[in-house]
């Protein structure tokens, strides 16, 4: 469970990394096609497939298949078949498809730039690497310490390990007993996966996909950032920004699972920010970010479909706004393509579990320890007010980020009146109904009490600002 | 002339940062207060005394005779105590102090006005102690901000953050941010519209929050460093608050070959683990740590029983497979 070497380090690394590898690419290629391409494809691509991974090997064992390679084959097998049917009906040529491995490398970056500006973008970068490095460090030397890394993490890892996959074949209830099912554990099968083909349970590498998460969102949001506005300084700030919150480090080396949500959100707010803004009307930009959000209510637990439905909200009274600018773009919504593709999201990502749920009376998980389904009060919760003031002010959990977050919409609305840059709106309305509606569950569910004790409200909160700090590059300086 | 004024300012300033804050008392059999400033009592059982202030430091100083414990808390205006910290007399203690800032219970009543309260319990007795309250010198708070942050396996978050004194820095940067751009504002001789004002304000937010975030950076290397130092670079797996922790679970799962799934894989058994705190010990070794055995409270059902920082009991029935500093490991032969 401590072993260490370099060898071991080194196949936890690759198993990370390159297991997902078959599944990655052809489940996004089945979803989106040949659409994505570059950089930002392989960084993106990796995160659904994880979770297709993921839930796929969690769904095996419901078919009395345990954590093994059968199953993990049977996963691949059946990715890689839908993505032939695909091809075979859509008879796109493969050329398009290897087409997506192609990235051009920006050449103009530094050209005609001040050594101001170089040298901002040299400490920025500076900033990135020495984070990068430190909880990399971190990651690679030291088992868990965090509370919620034990019971709600690596709990189910180590008994699917030992009981050779979910325990579904003695009681009725032993699911729950052996599983924590009120956490889904779709992450957990796939640890449990790499610790079977690595002989056994490390603690001290089993955290390296959270960090590996990390790294791939901040490249990720570097590139996304450069892609939208030609400003390598501005780029990295947004990254700088996240890596200064103060909750950011621990997030990135502990096995929680509120940055990993904070991530799933931010990339669908990032596809359907690129759905707005292509020029062709391609639904695969706006399929990837359905099936982000498909993902994020079921990735921690059941109250995190309020991240899903804060991005859908946002989009809805985005479009409901200006409509008459999308007209054209909303077209797609009456495209049986569109639908097929949401029907398939939905019949892979949501109805499965939420079976399980049903069949296995899991209810709705309301996350407090009280009775009820759904954890609501019968009195507003007005006491969080005062407690929230005294975490922002007396703390120095969230930096200055609320200040600046204050200040950001203010800039972005006077810029909205100036510049009529109307889609940065939808990237500032996005982590504000996040934040919005998670005041509103704290504000008249049994969840209040989290707001009492700062250590939970603090993740929470953190995780609104990670999604608004990733692109405050674009939503600062993208113009129309 | 100037330096005799100064040579008075500094001691003045010396004398200014320390008063004695005996104020009133409950509870001891002899209470005197001496002509020096200091306290002579006897306190039998239980005894309290109330300061008059709330500064950043309490010290007691004199000596302290018996046995008992001496705690600090806030007395509030709903009559509640609330207990921050304490330290153990055994037989004599000759000086202690207590820094509340360290202590986020200070930040919290600070701004309700409370009491400080000593209080006294179990036997104790002292000719001559001074009870000193004080707030921080310059340089103990730039060596507080600078001080490394800890963790908490309660928290994922380093604790509290860099304080200055007891001033959280959202506010002390606040000011700076508005400070700063107001005289870029003044002084820079452009012409500012709303939206370039604005700005300005963001992008001095934005620089704040980043020279934060490197100290922050800087707490993120420090824990680190600590962590490698007695974790890995020593190899004796200390980590942190927990401090064997690790290593004696190391070898207890080596002992009972735990590691080995292939032949534990669907294989009961039961271990009653017995630490000084239940809590991260047991709990972390019963959630993960000892899988795939699971816990059991009852040590005459248990297949092993483990004693970590706490004396081992050995029955007839039962033979100790591994033995170390603070743990002792036995299986019941059933």
């Amino acid at each position: 469970m401590f072993t260490t070497s370099l060898g071991l380090l080194v196949s936890y690394f690759a198993s990370y990394i390159f297991l997902p590898l078959l599944v990655w690419i052809f489940a996004t290629w089945t979803i989106s096609g040949a659409a994505l391409k570059g950089l930002r494809f392989y960084f993106m691509s990796w995160f659904i497939g994880l979770w297709v991974l993921s839930y796929g090997l969690f769904l095996t064992q419901f078919f009395y298949f345990g954590i093994n390679r059968v199953s993990f084959f049977i996963v691949c097998g059946i990715t890689i078949l839908l993505f032939v049917i695909r091809t075979y009906f859509t008879k796109t040529s493969m050329k398009k498809y290897l087409a997506c491995f192609t990235i051009k490398m920006p050449k103009d970056m530094f050209t005609g730039k001040s050594w101001n500006y170089i040298f901002t973008v040299v400490i920025l970068a500076l900033l990135l690497v020495w984070f990068i490095i430190t909880s990399g460090v971190f990651v690679t030397s030291f088992p868990s310490y965090a509370d919620d890394s034990f019971g709600n993490r690596h709990l189910p890892v180590v008994n699917m390990l030992y009981d050779w996959g979910i325990k579904i074949f003695g009681e009725t209830n032993e699911i729950l007993a052996r599983s924590r099912l009120w956490y889904p554990i779709m992450i957990p099968a796939f640890k449990a996966f790499v610790s079977y083909i690595l002989g056994g349970f490390n603690d001290i590498y089993t955290n390296i996909l959270q960090w590996l998460a990390t790294l791939f969102f901040l490249l990720h949001a570097v590139v996304f950032a450069y892609e939208k506005t030609r400003n390598i300084r501005t780029s990295l700030l947004g990254a700088c920004l996240v890596i200064s919150l103060p909750i950011f480090f621990l997030h990135s080396v502990e096995g929680y699972m509120d940055l990993l949500s904070a991530i799933y959100a931010w990339l669908a707010v990032c596809y359907f920010y690129e759905w707005l803004s292509s020029t062709e009307n391609n639904p695969s930009y706006f399929l990837v970010g359905f099936i982000l959000l498909a993902i994020l209510a079921y990735i921690k637990n059941d109250w995190f479909v309020v991240y899903a439905s804060s991005v859908l909200i946002s989009l809805a009274l985005y479009l409901a706004i200006f409509h008459k600018k999308y007209n054209q773009k909303m077209k797609i919504f009456t495209s049986g393509k569109l639908w097929i593709g949401v029907l398939g999201i939905v019949a892979y990502f949501i109805l499965p579990f939420t079976f399980i749920k049903g069949y296995y009376n899991l209810g709705f998980n309301p996350t407090t320890p009280t009775e009820g389904a759904t954890g609501i009060s019968s009195t507003i919760h007005t006491e969080i007010f005062p407690a929230i003031r005294s975490h922002i002010w007396s703390q120095n959990n969230y930096s200055i980020a609320f200040i600046v977050l204050l200040i950001a919409i203010i800039y972005v609305l006077l810029n909205l009146r100036k510049d009529g840059n109307t889609k940065t709106l939808f990237l500032l309305l996005c982590p504000i109904a996040t934040f919005l509606l998670f005041m509103l569950v704290f504000l008249v569910t049994e969840n209040y009490k989290y707001v009492l004790d700062q250590t939970t409200v603090n993740r929470v909160f953190t995780m609104c600002f990670v999604i608004l700090f990733s692109y405050f590059g674009v939503l600062t300086h993208e113009q129309e | 002339m100037k330096y005799r004024i100064l040579s008075v300012l500094v001691v003045a300033f010396g004398m200014l940062w320390f008063t004695h804050a005996a104020y009133q008392n409950q509870g001891f059999s002899s209470y005197t207060d001496n002509v020096d400033g200091s306290i002579s009592f006897i306190c039998p059982s239980q005894c309290i005394i109330l300061l008059d202030s709330i500064e950043e430091i309490i010290t007691l100083s004199g000596n302290i005779q018996w046995t008992g414990t001496i705690w600090y808390g806030y007395f509030l205006s709903d009559n509640m105590l609330y207990p921050a910290a304490s330290t153990k007399v055994d037989s004599q203690l000759n000086e202690y102090s207590w820094k509340l800032v360290d202590s986020p219970i200070y930040r919290q009543f600070k701004n309700q006005s409370p009491k400080i309260v000593v209080l006294l319990e179990g036997s104790l007795s002292a000719t001559s102690v001074s009870v000193f309250q004080r707030n921080q010198l310059l340089s103990e708070k730039i060596t507080q901000f600078w001080a490394t942050e800890k963790l908490a396996p309660y928290t994922v978050n380093l604790r509290y953050g860099p304080y200055w004194g007891a001033t959280s820095w959202p506010k002390v940067w606040m000011f700076l941010v508005i400070l700063i751009t107001l005289l870029v504002l003044i002084f820079s001789g452009k012409k500012y519209t709303v939206k370039s004002g604005f700005e300005l304000f963001l992008s001095v937010a934005v620089g704040v929050m980043i020279f934060w975030g490197i100290r922050v950076l800087v707490d993120n290397i420090k824990i680190t460093n600590e962590g490698k130092n007695t974790f890995t670079v020593e190899n004796s797996l200390r980590f942190y608050d927990l401090d064997d922790y690790i290593a004696v679970t190391k070898e207890i799962r080596n002992t009972l070959k735990l590691d080995d799934v292939n032949m534990r894989r669907n294989k009961q058994c039961t271990i009653n683990a017995n630490a000084h705190q239940p809590w991260p010990f047991v709990t972390h070794w019963d959630f993960v740590y000892f899988r795939p055995c699971t816990n059991t409270n009852t040590g005459s059902e248990a297949d092993y029983i483990i004693y970590y920082k706490v004396p081992a009991v050995v029955w007839a029935n039962q033979t100790v497979l591994a033995t170390g500093n603070n743990f002792t490991l036995l299986q019941n032969n059933h």
